[in-house]
């Protein structure tokens, strides 16, 4: 794992927890998503439900499609996880986005929004985590060990590629 | 309902800034871009979503003073609604037709030396009409974020939550699935998009105008 990926990861974490905590905490300074409306107030319209939780859905299905696309286009839908000794392998991990997208759908459906927004955030880690290019390119070298190499030249069918032979040679 | 060309001139005025800057952007980057352009590339798709944002927080804003102002002028929320959207339309066309003109014409050939390049200018028709789409994916929940927060109501970051949604798909929905090579993820889209527009009509007759 290089600095630069590390560097990201942590970032990745931080950005998680620093979002949790501003979801959750009480001090309505830092409190994000935090509902200036009393809750005196009447809640939002059948117009407003019934747009927000279609786009909501919208967006939970598209970002399953993108990442079942994206694993499969990088060769990680079956693959096992690398370095991993367990039976886990890409297509369970891909069910469990699956999953995790479905269970944001749901809360997003019955009107928990912040709920669904931290399992998405979450998502998105765990996306970035077994998704992102240097996982690729640790399996493509332990699937292609670099001392196999074949090399297949033909001299009818490149005729630049002959080697000259030396006139005193035997 | 009604279109006044006072109140659409008041609205254009506040959006021509940002329309012209962006306007500059997208056609000197189509102009000097050397490489074929193509419906899956990021840039065109930033200048899409910052233009719709500039044009969103400009013109649809009713928390904002000037719907104040103008709710004072004796205008009623069925003309004020009209008159945003169309100014939304002229200010996106302002951006998007001198571009699409500079791919459909042999504008962008003139300009770039490569011999290949009528070839590929028939790939690149296609393109100007997935930035369309984009705006026309992105407006309506834009507009609704702004519209949602002005209502008398509880749960308006709902609306910042599928706005951000949006913002976060467009990514892979750009990348992942250009238009309109699947026209299964766009079509959905599209629908719920409309709907968003259909919204902000029947919410901004509920807008709290500010004091």
């Amino acid at each position: 794992m290089t600095a630069l990926s590390m560097l990201l990861r942590l970032l990745a974490l931080g950005l998680m927890i620093a979002l949790f905590t501003m979801v959750r905490s009480r001090n309505p300074r830092i409190r994000l998503l935090a509902d200036f409306m009393p809750a005196s107030a009447p809640p939002p319209s059948w117009t407003s439900r019934i747009i927000e939780t279609s786009a909501l859905a919208y967006v939970s299905i598209l970002a399953f499609v993108t990442i079942v696309l994206t694993r499969y286009e990088r060769g990680l839908l079956t693959e096992p996880l690398p370095n991993a000794q367990s039976p886990i392998t890409g297509l369970v991990v891909t069910v469990l986005f699956a999953a995790g997208i479905l269970g944001a759908l749901c809360l997003a459906l019955t009107w928990r929004t912040w709920a669904a927004a931290l399992l998405l955030v979450v998502l998105l880690v765990a996306y970035i985590f077994t998704t992102d290019p240097l996982t690729v390119r640790r399996i493509s070298l332990q699937k292609s060990p670099p001392n196999r190499v074949t090399v297949s030249l033909s001299h009818e069918a490149m005729p630049s590629a002959r080697v000259p032979t030396h006139p005193e040679a035997p | 309902m009604r279109v006044r060309i006072a109140l659409l001139r008041f609205l254009l005025q506040r959006s021509t800034a940002s329309t012209v800057a962006f306007f500059c952007l997208m056609v000197l980057y189509m102009l000097f871009k050397p490489d074929p352009l193509d419906s899956a590339e990021a840039f065109p798709a930033i200048i899409v979503f910052f233009h719709c944002y500039s044009l969103a927080s400009s013109l649809g804003r009713p928390a904002d003073k000037h719907f104040a102002f103008l709710f004072s002028r004796g205008y009623s929320r069925d003309t004020l609604w009209l008159n945003t959207m169309i100014a939304t339309a002229i200010s996106v066309l302002a951006v998007w037709l001198p571009a699409a003109i500079v791919v459909w014409t042999p504008l962008r050939a003139n300009f770039l030396p490569d011999p290949e390049y009528p070839i590929v200018a028939a790939a690149e028709r296609t393109v100007p009409l997935a930035w369309l789409a984009w705006y026309a994916l992105l407006m309506p929940f834009l507009h609704y974020e702004w519209i949602r927060w002005a209502q008398p109501t509880r749960g308006a970051f709902g609306a910042t939550l599928v706005q951000a949604g949006m913002i976060v798909v467009a990514y892979p929905i750009v990348v992942v699935a250009p238009w309109p090579r699947w026209p299964i993820l766009w079509a959905p889209g599209a629908l719920v998009a409309l709907g968003a527009f259909t919204a902000t009509r029947r919410l901004y007759a509920r807008i709290e105008v500010p004091a």
